[in-house]
C-alpha cells in the first residue's frame, strides 16, 4: 500500500489507545446487536477505539453504539474516499467527523466498492486494530476474511458465540470449534484478551429493585404482555401500566413486543 | 328507474309496436351492452311463455333519452310494454316494474332492488312488481305494496286477474338485526389478551388499529372478530349499508338485509377504482362496501403506494367523492380501518424460533412504505407476538365473549355520544384537537407521565393528541369521567411505534 487518504483525526491511527475491530454480518439479529450495546459502554469506559467497516449490520451497529457512549471509532471503506454515502448512512458519517473521530480508505476520489475492494479494506481493519471480535459470520463471509488475516498478522481473534440453529452464528461458532478464536462471553474477557485488565476484579454494582414482580419474571427472559400477565396473574391492562413505569425509569425496553430487563 | 352512485331516477319505457317498415326490434336512449341484450332476453322469453312476438317495427325508447341506462333491470318493463301494445294485456293497475328476464321467462335476481323501493317512495307509487329473489330487499321499505314476481307468465295471470299474486308484509329488519350472531368470537381466539384488549378500545373509540406481528400470529383472526364487538347496528345504518350493497349488486338471492357490520379484507393487488371506488360506470369501491364496518388490509407494506394515499380523503371525511367525466358520485365511506404489517420482509424479525433473514437495509425500506399522513390517522399501534403454543396450553382461560365485549363497547359509546352532543361527532376517534382539549383533562399525575414519556419516547404533537384520544376511550370504557394515570398508561402502550 503506498498511501491512505483520510477524514477527520488521523492521531486516532497512531495514539496509544487500544483498538478493538468488531466485525460481523450484515444480516446481524438482534442478538448480535445487543451483545454489542451491552459490552459496548465499558469498552468505551476502558478508552478503546472501535475500528470497523462502515458497512451496515454489526459494523455499523459498532459505530453507532461507541459513538452513542462517547467514544471513538475509525471507519474504514471499501470505497473511494470521497464517494457519497447513502442517505440513510449519512447521519453516521457526519457524527463520525463531527466527533473527531476517523475515515479512512485506500481507494481515491469516487470509486465505487467491488468484489476486490472490501476484503482489501479487511486487511487495513485487521492491520489498524490490536484485536479483532467477530459478532456474528456466516459461514464463507467477509468477516472471515478479516478473521483469518488477523490471524497471520498474529492478532488476537476473539468471537461470540451463537445459536446453533442460526445462519449468522455458524462463522464464528465453526472459529471457536477449530480453536482458532478465544470465546468471548463478556466484556472482560475481551479485556483479558488484550490485556487490559489490572488484575483486580471490579465490584459489579447492582443497585437493582428486585422487589417488582415484574422485573422478577423477567430475569428469566423477555416476554410479551401476554405472557407477563399469565405468569404474574395480573390483568393485561394492570400490565401495561406497570410496564410503562418500568419503561420511562429506564429499567425495562420493548423490542417486537416483548419486554426485556436492561443492562 | 336508473342510478347514477347511489342517486335513483325515473326512466320512462315507450313501446311503440309500427305496422308499417321492416320487421325490427331496437332500444334507443343510450343502452349499454346489458341493456342492449334486452332484445334477445325478452324475445325468447315471450315466445317460450307461449305469446306471439309481433312481427312488426318495434322501437324501445329509455327516457329522458341522454341518461346511460345500464344492467338488465328494464327486461321487464320492455317485454310488458311489448304485450300491452299488442294487446295482450290491459294494464289497470299503476306500478313500477323492475327485473331481469330469463330465456324460459322467469325472473332474476337483479341489482338495485331496495333502491327502486326507496325511489318508488319518495315518488308515492305504492305498487312495485320486483323479482321474487329480490323482493324481500325491497319490502324492508314500508308502506309499499311489493309483488314478489316469479316469472312473467305469473305476471300476465296477475295483470289479468286471474290469479292475483299476494303482496309481501313489511320486513322488521330490527328483528333481523338483533338476532344476528357475530361471525367469528372473540372467546374462540386462545391467547393474545393484549390485542384482544386494543380491540375492544378500537371498537368503543371508534379508533384505527395497526397490527404488527409475525406470519400465523393471529393478526387475521382477531381483526374478523371486530366487527362482532362493535356496536349492534341501527336500522338507519342497515339500510345505509344495504343500499351500498344493493347497488353493487352484492345481496345474496333472498336476503332482505345486511344484518351484521361488513368485514371487507381487498387483496394487495387491488387497483385504485377497486379501494376507492369508480371506474367508467360507477360501483362503489371497498371503502364504502367497508361503510359502517370494517376494512381490514392485511400485509400493509403491500399495498402500492398510490393506492393507500387515495385513502386519506375518505379516512378524514368518511364519504369519497368520484369525478368522473359522465358525472360526479358520492359514495359514504365511514369504516374502521384495521391494517396488519409484517415487522419485516420475511416476517420473522424478533420470532422467538425463526430466523429472520433481512439485512437492517431492506427492514428500513419495508418500513418507509407505509406514509407518514396515513399513520397519522391510526391511533393505536399493537404488536401481536408469535403466540409460543406450550406457554398457552393449559394455562389460558377462556375469554370473554364478543357479546360480552360488545356490551362494554356499546356503554362507552353511550357515554361518548353524551359527552359529544352539539358537536357533530359521535365517538373519540373524530375529536378534533380543539375537543381533545376540552374533554381529555389530565390530573397532575397524568400530565407528568405525560411529559416523560413524550421525551422518553419522543413522541410528536400529532401523537400526544392521539393518546389522549385513546386515554379517553379507556377511561369511557372503565366508566370513568376523568382520565387516571392508569388510563393513561395503558394508552401510552398503544402508541405510534415503528412497528
Amino acid at each position: 500500500m503506498e498511501r491512505i487518504l483520510y477524514k477527520g483525526n488521523i492521531d486516532l491511527l497512531l495514539d496509544k489507545a487500544a483498538k478493538l475491530a468488531i466485525v460481523g454480518s450484515r444480516r446481524m439479529s438482534d442478538y448480535g446487536q445487543r451483545v454489542i450495546e451491552k459490552w459496548m459502554p465499558t469498552l468505551v469506559q476502558r478508552g478503546v477505539t472501535i475500528v470497523s467497516g462502515f458497512m451496515y449490520g454489526v459494523d455499523q451497529a459498532a459505530h453507532k453504539a461507541c459513538l452513542e457512549n462517547g467514544g471513538k471509532t475509525i471507519a474504514v471503506l471499501g470505497w473511494g474516499i470521497d464517494m457519497k454515502v447513502s442517505a440513510a448512512d449519512e447521519k453516521l458519517y457526519q457524527e463520525i467527523l463531527e466527533v473527531d473521530s476517523l475515515i479512512v480508505s485506500e481507494y481515491e476520489g469516487e470509486m465505487l466498492g467491488n468484489r476486490a475492494s472490501f476484503p482489501q479494506r479487511n486487511r487495513i481493519v485487521a492491520g489498524i486494530a490490536d484485536a479483532v471480535l467477530v459478532v456474528e459470520a456466516a459461514e464463507k463471509s467477509g468477516s472471515l476474511i478479516t478473521a483469518r488475516l488477523a490471524m497471520s498478522m498474529g492478532k488476537p481473534l476473539m468471537a461470540v458465540p451463537g445459536l446453533v440453529t442460526s445462519k449468522v452464528a455458524e462463522g464464528t461458532n465453526n472459529l471457536i470449534k477449530r480453536g482458532k478464536a478465544v470465546m468471548v462471553t463478556s466484556v472482560e474477557d475481551i479485556l483479558r484478551e488484550m490485556g487490559l485488565v489490572n488484575e483486580q476484579l471490579e465490584i459489579g454494582f447492582k443497585p437493582e429493585k428486585m422487589s417488582n414482580p415484574i422485573l422478577v419474571a423477567l430475569e428469566s427472559g423477555e416476554k410479551s404482555v401476554d405472557e407477563l400477565s399469565l405468569c404474574l396473574k395480573i390483568p393485561v391492562e394492570k400490565v401495561m401500566e406497570e410496564v410503562l413505569v418500568l419503561e420511562l425509569e429506564g429499567l425495562i425496553e420493548v423490542r417486537f413486543g416483548k419486554y426485556l430487563k436492561k443492562f | 328507474m336508473a342510478c347514477v352512485g347511489l342517486q335513483s331516477f325515473p326512466v320512462d319505457v315507450e313501446v311503440d309496436v309500427a305496422d308499417r317498415g321492416f320487421p325490427a326490434f331496437n332500444i334507443v336512449g343510450l343502452p349499454d351492452k346489458a341493456v342492449g341484450e334486452a332484445r334477445e332476453r325478452v324475445r325468447t322469453a315471450l315466445v317460450n311463455c307461449g305469446f306471439a312476438f309481433p312481427q312488426k317495427k318495434i322501437t324501445i325508447n329509455l327516457a329522458p333519452a341522454d341518461i346511460p341506462k345500464e344492467g338488465s333491470a328494464y327486461d321487464l318493463p320492455i317485454a310488458i310494454g311489448i304485450l300491452v301494445a299488442n294487446e295482450d294485456i290491459v294494464l289497470k293497475e299503476k306500478g313500477l316494474f323492475f327485473g331481469e328476464l330469463s330465456l324460459d321467462g322467469s325472473l332474476r335476481h337483479t341489482r338495485g332492488a331496495l333502491l327502486l323501493a326507496l325511489f318508488a317512495k319518495k315518488v308515492e307509487m305504492i305498487r312495485i312488481f320486483v323479482p321474487v329473489e329480490s323482493a324481500n330487499e325491497a319490502a324492508i321499505v314500508e308502506g309499499l305494496e311489493v309483488i314478489p314476481v316469479r316469472g312473467l307468465k305469473n305476471l300476465v295471470e296477475h295483470l289479468r286477474f286471474v290469479k292475483r299474486i299476494p303482496y309481501l308484509k313489511t320486513i322488521n329488519i330490527k328483528k333481523l338485526i338483533e338476532t344476528a350472531q357475530p361471525e367469528f368470537d372473540m372467546a374462540e381466539i386462545v391467547g393474545q389478551e393484549t390485542a384482544k384488549r386494543a380491540l375492544m378500545v378500537a371498537a368503543a373509540g371508534g379508533h384505527n388499529i395497526l397490527m404488527s406481528g409475525p406470519p400465523g400470529a393471529g393478526k387475521t383472526m382477531l381483526s374478523r372478530a371486530l366487527p362482532g364487538i362493535m356496536p349492534t347496528l341501527s336500522v338507519e345504518e342497515t339500510m345505509e349499508i344495504t343500499r351500498i350493497y344493493s347497488s353493487a349488486g352484492l345481496m345474496q338471492p333472498g336476503e332482505a338485509v345486511i344484518r351484521r357490520r361488513p368485514f371487507r379484507s381487498p387483496h394487495h393487488s387491488i387497483s385504485l377504482a377497486g379501494l376507492i371506488g369508480g371506474g367508467s360506470r360507477p360501483v362503489p369501491g371497498e371503502v364504502s362496501l367497508a361503510h359502517l364496518g370494517v376494512l381490514f388490509l392485511d400485509e400493509m407494506a403491500e399495498f402500492p403506494r398510490s393506492v393507500l394515499e387515495a385513502m386519506r380523503q375518505p379516512m378524514e371525511d368518511g364519504k369519497v367523492e368520484i369525478s368522473r367525466v359522465a358525472g360526479r358520485m358520492v359514495y359514504p365511506a365511514s369504516f374502521q380501518l384495521v391494517a396488519a404489517v409484517n415487522p419485516c420482509p420475511c416476517g420473522y424479525l424478533g420470532h422467538p424460533k425463526h430466523e429472520c433473514r433481512c439485512t437492517t437495509r431492506d427492514v428500513e425500506r419495508y418500513k418507509r412504505r407505509i406514509s407518514g399522513p396515513i399513520l397519522d390517522r391510526i391511533d393505536l399501534h399493537i404488536n401481536v407476538p408469535a403466540v409460543e403454543a406450550e406457554k398457552i396450553i393449559g394455562n389460558a382461560e377462556k375469554g370473554e365473549s364478543s357479546l360480552v365485549i360488545r356490551e362494554k363497547v356499546m356503554k362507552a359509546r353511550e357515554k361518548q355520544l353524551k359527552r359529544l352532543t352539539g358537536t357533530g361527532i359521535f365517538c373519540n376517534r373524530e375529536m378534533k384537537n380543539k375537543q381533545v382539549k376540552e374533554f381529555c383533562r389530565l390530573d397532575s399525575g397524568g400530565v407528568r407521565i405525560l411529559r416523560l414519556s413524550m421525551e422518553k419516547f419522543d413522541l410528536s404533537t400529532r401523537a400526544y393528541f392521539r393518546v389522549l384520544k385513546v386515554a379517553r376511550t379507556i377511561a369511557d370504557l372503565e366508566g370513568s369521567d376523568d382520565i387516571q394515570s392508569v388510563h393513561l398508561a395503558e394508552a401510552l402502550q398503544y402508541r405510534e411505534k415503528v412497528f
